[in-house]
């Protein structure tokens, strides 16, 4: 695999999911009527979430944009189980989310990588905590490490590895258990404009060779529709759906698409409904 | 995927610097210092020798070396020896410092657990941490007598301390983000403390042991001046009676040797066990 300035990608994509559990399909996922309400210690209640319903298709890359503090965070946390939600349902494959699933991988904005563990012990952490068999997918997670280019730094530790390399590994860890859906969020957020763009273009590769279900939540617009199969537009606080905007781009994407009049149209739709005039491009 | 290893512009590790200079300095270091050591010790000898100052006030280092080579050559059931008052203290140290520090860890984990039981052991702790613990020796020589045991009793709560103190601090150091990415798998309270809490707290611990050490030899020493049949301290007293400066002289040489070594290995375990903790913890103790 080789990226050229122009970010297009030589090889052909692997399409054939290698390894353990090959040839599961995405999560289909259901939000329904979701809200959330924050109460502070004063008693006093903070909306966060209201009237919240969209789907995922098995297999889709979504991506949730909207401005900071607009509940799109504790959406993706109410989805994976980790935080619930005061009125509404997630259902995920027809069954209602009601704690941590074990078919959902998560990739936070922090890599959160345990500084004393190297990047495969790291990696591995989901599959010891899952109480999966180690020696199997100790060579998955090899086959992974090798697909979003980090060959060579199985051994290295976090504090040796640059921001884009660690947050690579916490890739690695939220895919190796193969989860169904991958739930991101803005993990490229810490990453300088170049890194990020390249990065964007593994996980299309990544999640092209996986087949997961995806939900990708930034507050970069154009990273949003560059990357997704449809883009949920947030309000600002209390979050709800303003839009949901499907993006007609061919696959695979190319760099060059970020500039493309649709995609052009598109960003100035969001833009307008958000209420944002002037976003940095990322 | 054969050839994907590349590192793009900025996510290549960062390029060792250039270290010959300062590899040099590192290198020429030791030979420094014994130069250093060896002048130090002649300008005293030939400042006790010149002002012709009484080795009762200052004794000459070739005295203290002479006091020091008599206590290692003696017999070694022989009160003037070095060795079991070494043994003794060495044992009260060890021993305290392994009940005490060890007490310490286990009540903060107890602590960080449980709400109640740091809610009801705080004031205790507090009371009895604002109280120079050394002020509770001749209360401990009364309860436990001049022996070991006094001395042994001094050290746990001289160690209790540091390691409760550093092992709450530690444990609640844990950050949300690595939390939420263990909760993310489902992990048990169990695997959320032996996986993140626990290593997160090792550095804590570390430190905690670290001071604890100190605390250790110095309260089992201002308890063997209170008295005592063996031990270094009960050794100074004993000198000092007999206006042996040079010989008092000589144990504090051995108390400073030991003191140095247990502290050696404990900056040795520290490097092995917490080696991915920040550098300047480790450079800031040469």
């Amino acid at each position: 695999m080789d990226w050229r300035h122009d970010g297009r990608c030589d090889v052909t994509l692997p399409t054939a999911r290698v390894g353990v559990g090959a040839g599961r399909q995405g999560s289909r996922i259901e939000v329904r009527r979701l809200d959330k309400t924050y109460r502070l210690q004063t008693s006093q209640e903070v909306p966060a979430l209201t009237d919240i319903s969209f789907h995922v298709d098995a297999g889709e890359f979504v991506s949730i944009v909207g401005p900071s503090g607009c509940g799109k965070s504790t959406l993706l946390r109410i989805i994976g189980g980790i935080s619930h939600a005061t009125g509404g349902e997630v259902q995920v494959d027809g069954s209602p989310v009601r704690g941590p699933r074990r078919d959902v991988g998560f990739v936070f904005q922090d890599p959160t990588l345990l500084p004393w563990r190297d990047v495969l012990q790291n990696a591995m952490i989901g599959i010891e905590i899952l109480g999966l068999d180690r020696t199997e997918y100790r060579a998955r997670a090899r086959e992974l490490i090798n697909l979003v280019g980090l060959v060579g730094f199985e051994r290295a530790h976090p504090g040796e590895l640059s921001g884009g390399m660690q947050q690579r590994a916490a890739i690695v860890r939220a895919l190796l258990h193969d989860p169904k859906l991958l739930l991101l969020d803005e993990p490229f957020g810490a990453l300088d404009a170049m890194t990020r763009e390249a990065m964007g273009l593994e996980l299309l590769r990544i999640w092209a060779a996986n087949q997961t279900s995806v939900v990708f939540v930034t507050h970069s617009v154009l990273e949003a529709l560059f990357l997704a199969d449809r883009v949920i537009v947030f309000s600002a606080r209390p979050g709800r759906v303003l839009d949901i905007v499907t993006v007609g781009l061919p696959r695979p994407r190319r760099l060059e698409m970020m500039v493309s009049p649709e995609i052009g149209a598109l960003a100035t739709h969001i833009r307008n409904l958000i209420g944002v005039q002037a976003e940095a491009v990322a | 995927m054969t050839t994907n290893a590349r590192p793009m512009a900025s996510s290549g590790p960062t390029p060792a610097s250039p270290r010959t200079r300062r590899a040099f300095a590192a290198s020429s270091r030791p030979l420094l210092l014994i130069a250093v050591t060896i002048g130090f010790f002649a300008v005293w000898e030939a400042a006790v020798t010149l002002t012709g100052t009484n080795e009762i006030i200052v004794p000459k280092p070739s005295s203290i070396f002479r006091a020091l080579v008599d206590g290692f050559i003696e017999p070694v059931d022989s009160r003037a020896s070095f060795f079991p008052h070494i043994r003794q203290t060495l044992s009260e140290v060890l021993a305290g410092y392994a009940v005490g520090s060890g007490t310490g860890l286990v009540l903060a984990t107890l602590s960080v657990r449980f709400a109640i039981i740091e809610f009801l052991l705080r004031p205790f702790v507090v009371a009895l941490q604002s109280m120079p613990k050394i002020a509770l020796a001749p209360i401990l020589i009364v309860w436990f007598g001049f022996g070991f045991n006094s001395k042994f009793a001094l050290v746990i709560l001289a160690t209790f301390f540091p390691l409760f103190v550093n092992g709450i601090a530690g444990f609640k150091s844990v950050e949300e983000g690595p939390l939420r990415m263990m909760r993310s798998f489902g992990a048990t309270q169990w695997q959320i403390f032996t996986k993140l809490t626990f290593p997160t707290a090792l550095p804590y611990i570390f430190a905690g042991l670290e001071i604890a050490m100190v605390h250790a030899i110095t309260s089992a020493i201002a308890a063997e001046f209170l008295g005592g049949q063996l031990g270094l301290g009960v050794m100074i007293q004993q000198l000092q009676q007999l206006l042996d400066v040079p010989g008092m002289f000589s144990v504090l040489m051995i108390l400073a040797l030991v003191g140095w070594l247990l502290n050696l290995t404990l900056a040795f375990a520290r490097r092995k066990v917490v080696y991915w903790a920040p550098v300047e913890r480790r450079t800031a103790d040469r």
